[in-house]
């Protein structure tokens, strides 16, 4: 077919009933002429018309067959098979609904999961022209993902010609003082930032580059969200001032609603911007010198690609503008420009690709199991059916026919399951966020849009004409004669189809027994590390944090603050004790340096060790035993010698087999004090729960000042009823400081295991989803089985044949298929262990209790699908079975 | 394609033929002159339906053999008038020269030997 053609024949189609139109008009007209050309000849008009219609033939068969060549037939009988499968499935209300429920399910698992791929990694950015924007990223020797300093950022923004505009942010915590004193994030970015992005401010006005100059007057925009809550959208808060870090700065606009900026994975909504110009506020100590440190890698990027540039010019560009820097940071690291897909930056995107990829997987397979189950459905409708197929057959129908018919029968039960698939989706994302902890603004972000919907239906009709195909086949299959002869099903045509569904029930058990015994093994090292001994006691505890640096207090200030919020909590009723750390085990915080021996280079033999400052008490409050030694006094301060207590994972790194009380230790490196060991603690968890026992070394809160300080707090009865009393002992001592992060030690362990739960739980639930469907097949397809086999049930009977035997006679194929099942799923679980090892704690991916016991869930669950109809066959009367149809 | 029209006496393609050859002769003819056209030349040998004229000259429509315009007869009625095209041409010579070079083998067959 010619191009020419190509064209000709989709306008055709597109104008089907105008040609329509026209070729009647000229079928009239040739009737017309036709009979007054005859009309000399004939007797009368009538007669004339009459031959020349008979010369003429069909005008309807005409038009048929040109429908046919404008490409209308195949649409026409489309609509028909639509209506006629519409009638179809309303006679079998219920097997439709079972096949709509089922594919809605597995359908339904994958949009969720579409969703939370493509927000975290496809979807655009709500900003203009988001396909416009790139990241840069500079990756070290070691391909790891870093951000960019501020002096190559300024030489990108000032000398790539290929982007448009480039911005920098990064995100910190500030305090926010006044009446209520919080602790909001803020983005601190350059001040082209929403410019570049193209975000326009809904009240006052964006940064501009005056507001970047140093020097000059603190300027911030709200986000609507922070602006809603805190300030109840007061419509003149433009002009007001906020306090940041007890700075005022000038509230200069409010962002529109929804913007976030560029990324989702924030901790919470960003509650205000701030420009670089304020990073020595924002970012107190630190921030000074970040503006001119040409090491310091602390700035996303940005660049929005000027207009005809594209990713690889850009690419290009700015390597040579790199190569032009020489500085240590640039020489040592590439650049590169990745596409601004998804919410995630191009470090979490690397991490978190992966893991999706492999959570993808699992509802993947209940589609698929599901699938079968509704191939298998149509097979045994497809058996019902052979007489009413045997007769269109008979009458003339192709198979081709039969098949198409089917299909859009098939196709037709696609549509209402996309449609229910979605409204699932959105409970079980609903759920998913409940149970995990997403980030808040990824969370709302978390919608199925027009491609998941799109995605979604697409799906839905792949999968129900692919697993349709098979049973459309086999029950379109030429056996005509036994069919329409007899209503018991023929021995040859029912092995065939028993092959086939067989074939479906192995695929499910083996889906089910690789889903099962997944879950097994996430859900044995889910509660193996709820049970993990943290080396604390978690009850009656709770934690709030305090950041003295961003208040500005002085060192001295420091230790005399926190001197006096230990005894104003401890005074307080129900309070047993408390203490400050730097480091709540377990939550989030974590330090790290080197531990060297006395004598000992610093860097060579340093012991990699985690550390905590803790004020005296600390020991007594967790309580952390002190198995040699002592724990640290009032008495050791900046005036006494320098003293460190170790923990025994430390000292048998240190000094195997030896007592390190007495010893001495360096902590980081050689300018750091020599500190005398005066006390040997117990291990106990400090990062994460499934952490190896690690070394740890504490030094005395007074001898290593903190700005950043948490308290712990040990009640005498419920932690819950001295929260507020602690935090307002805390705050009456200072009006202006954020006290945050106030959590009870249940809710830093459930939040430890959270990230764990929240990928073990679906999978769990996906598992029994999948044993569910697939214990459902194997329970129809006997039923049908015996129903089927009603006839020959009655004579096995009335010849004679004791009960067990006929219900043996249906169990045991069944059980013999969820055996091939379960050994090929074992076999598939154990090949595939490796994937999810990483993810597994306390458990290997081959854990052999565990995938026995999924075995044996599994073969029990079969047997029982197999028994309960068979039993129903015992039931058969032979008189009434003999004399059925 | 459907090729419904089965009872049709004359062998397929060349009803193509015949209408393009027709036209070649003509220039612009409606169906209805196409139809007596054909009856003249073949001398009412070749019995055709005459509807069957109509489902042809729509494939010929599409594969752009012909081309059909909207006109006025001589009685001011509404007629499409078909005209061939150059590609209708081409395909009226290559299938001339096919059919010739069957036809002659044909009748070299049947040609009683001597």
């Amino acid at each position: 077919m010619t191009i020419g053609e190509l064209v000709r024949r989709v306008r055709a189609f597109l104008r089907r009933d105008r040609l329509d139109e026209d070729l009647q008009e000229e079928m009239r007209l040739h009737v017309e002429l036709r009979a007054q050309a005859n009309a000399r000849d004939a007797a009368d008009a009538a007669e004339a018309y009459r031959a020349a219609r008979v010369r003429f033939g069909s005008p309807g068969a005409i038009r048929e067959v040109s429908r046919d060549f404008w490409g209308a037939g195949w649409w026409d009988r489309l609509g028909q098979d639509a209506r006629y499968a519409v009638r179809q499935l309303s006679r079998r209300p219920l097997t439709t609904l079972v096949v709509v429920g089922t594919l809605a399910l597995g359908i339904g698992a994958n949009a969720a999961m579409f969703t939370v791929l493509d927000v975290a990694l496809f979807r655009p950015a709500p900003v203009a022209d988001p396909d416009r924007l790139a990241w840069i990223v500079s990756q070290n020797e070691r391909g790891r993902i870093e951000n960019v300093s501020y002096p190559t950022f300024a030489a990108f923004r000032d000398r790539v010609s290929e982007f448009s505009g480039v911005l920098a942010f990064t995100r910190r915590e500030v305090s926010l003082g006044g009446a209520a004193a919080e602790r909001v994030w803020s983005q601190i970015v350059s001040a082209d930032a929403f410019d570049v992005l193209g975000v326009r401010t809904q009240l006052g006005r964006a940064f501009n580059p005056a507001d970047d100059q140093p020097g000059a007057p603190l300027v911030a925009v709200l986000s609507d969200g922070f602006w809603r809550r805190r300030y109840g959208a007061d419509p003149a808060i433009v002009g007001t001032a906020v306090v940041v870090n007890g700075r005022s700065f000038a509230v200069i606009g409010v962002a529109p609603a929804g913007f976030n900026g560029p990324e989702l994975l924030e901790e919470e909504a960003v509650g205000l911007w701030l420009p670089l110009s304020a990073v020595a506020v924002a970012m107190p100590g630190e921030g000074a010198s970040l503006l001119t440190d040409a090491e310091a890698n602390w700035l996303h990027v940005i660049g929005r690609l000027a207009s005809g540039a594209t990713a690889d010019r850009a690419q290009a560009n700015v390597e040579a503008v790199a190569a032009t820097l020489a500085r240590p940071s640039t020489e040592r690291s590439r650049f590169l420009v990745e596409p601004l897909d998804g919410g995630l930056d191009p470090s979490n995107r690397r991490e978190a690709a992966p893991v999706l990829g492999v959570l993808a997987i699992v509802p993947a397979l209940v589609l698929l199991v599901a699938c079968a189950n509704v191939a298998n459905v149509l097979i045994a409708r497809g058996i019902d059916r052979r007489r009413e197929l045997a007769m269109r057959r008979a009458l003339g129908a192709t198979r081709a026919r039969l098949v198409r018919q089917l299909l859009t029968e098939y196709a037709m039960l696609a549509l209402p399951a996309a449609a229910v698939a979605v409204a699932f989706s959105y409970v079980l994302i609903g759920a998913i966020v409940r149970i995990s902890h997403i980030p808040a603004p990824m969370a709302v972000a978390l919608t199925p849009n027009a491609s998941v919907l799109a995605a979604t239906t697409g799906l839905a009709v792949v999968a129900v004409l692919l697993f349709g195909l098979a049973p459309a086949l086999a029950a379109s299959r030429p056996a005509l004669t036994p069919a329409l002869k007899d209503e018991g099903v023929s021995i040859v045509v029912a092995s065939r189809r028993h092959r086939l569904r067989d074939a479906f029930l192995v695929l499910q058990i083996t889906v089910s027994m690789v889903l099962v015994g997944l879950a097994g093994l996430f859900l044995g090292s889910l509660s193996k590390v709820i049970h993990v001994d943290p080396g604390f006691e978690t009850r009656r505890a709770l934690t709030m944090s305090i950041d003295l640096t961003l208040q500005g207090y002085a060192r001295d200030a420091q230790a005399s603050f926190i001197r006096r919020a230990l005894d104003s909590v401890t005074a307080v009723p129900g309070v047993e004790g408390a203490a400050f750390t730097t480091v709540v085990p377990l939550g989030g915080r974590f330090y790290g340096t080197g531990a060297s021996r006395e004598g000992d280079s610093t860097d060579a033999n340093a012991v990699p060790t985690g550390f905590a400052d803790v004020s005296p008490e600390y020991f007594d409050v967790m309580p952390i035993p002190v198995v040699a030694g002592r724990a640290f006094s009032d008495r050791d301060d900046r005036s006494a010698p320098a003293v460190a207590i170790v923990n025994e994972s430390l000292a048998a790194r240190l000094w195997p087999g030896e007592r390190p009380v007495g010893k001495r230790l360096r902590l980081g490196g050689p300018n750091e004090p020599l500190r005398d060991v005066i006390g040997l603690v117990r291990d106990s968890k400090y990062d994460d729960l499934t952490e190896a026992p690690r070394a740890f070394a504490y030094l005395p809160l007074a001898q290593d000042p903190q700005g950043y300080v948490s308290l712990v707090v040990r009640s005498a009865g419920d932690e819950r009823a001295v929260r507020r009393p602690v935090q307002d002992a805390v705050q009456r001592l200072d009006q202006d400081l954020p006290v945050f992060n106030v959590r009870t030690f249940d809710e830093i362990l459930a939040s430890n295991v959270d990230k764990r739960r929240a990928a073990s739980v679906p999978i769990g639930v996906f598992g029994v989803l999948t044993l569910l469907l697939a214990s459902l097949g194997l329970y129809g397809v006997t039923a049908h089985d015996v129903t089927l086999r009603t006839r020959e049930i009655g004579i096995r009977i009335s010849l004679g044949a004791p009960s067990p035997q006929v219900v043996r006679l249906f169990v045991r194929q069944g059980v013999v298929l969820a055996l091939i099942g379960v050994i090929s799923g074992i076999g598939i679980s154990l090949a595939a262990s490796r994937i999810f090892e990483a993810y597994l704690f306390g458990l290997d991916g081959r854990d052999a209790s565990t995938l026995a016991s999924s075995a044996a869930v599994l073969a029990l669950v079969a047997l029982l699908a197999c028994y309960l109809p068979a039993r129903r066959a015992t039931r058969v009367d032979p008189l009434h079975a003999l004399r059925a149809d | 394609m459907s090729q419904a029209l089965t009872r049709d006496p004359i062998p397929p393609g060349t009803l193509d033929m015949l209408v393009l050859r027709t036209l070649a002769r003509h220039g612009e003819l409606h169906g209805f002159e196409i139809a007596e056209a054909i009856a003249r030349i073949s001398a009412d040998v070749l019995q055709v339906e005459e509807g069957s004229l109509y489902p042809a000259l729509q494939r010929m429509l599409l594969k752009g053999w012909v081309v059909g315009e909207w006109g006025r007869t001589g009685e001011n009625r509404r007629a499409r008038y078909y005209r061939m095209t150059a590609s209708g041409r081409r395909h009226l010579e290559r299938s001339m020269a096919s059919y010739q070079r069957v036809a002659d083998a044909i009748a070299r067959a049947l040609q009683p030997s001597e």
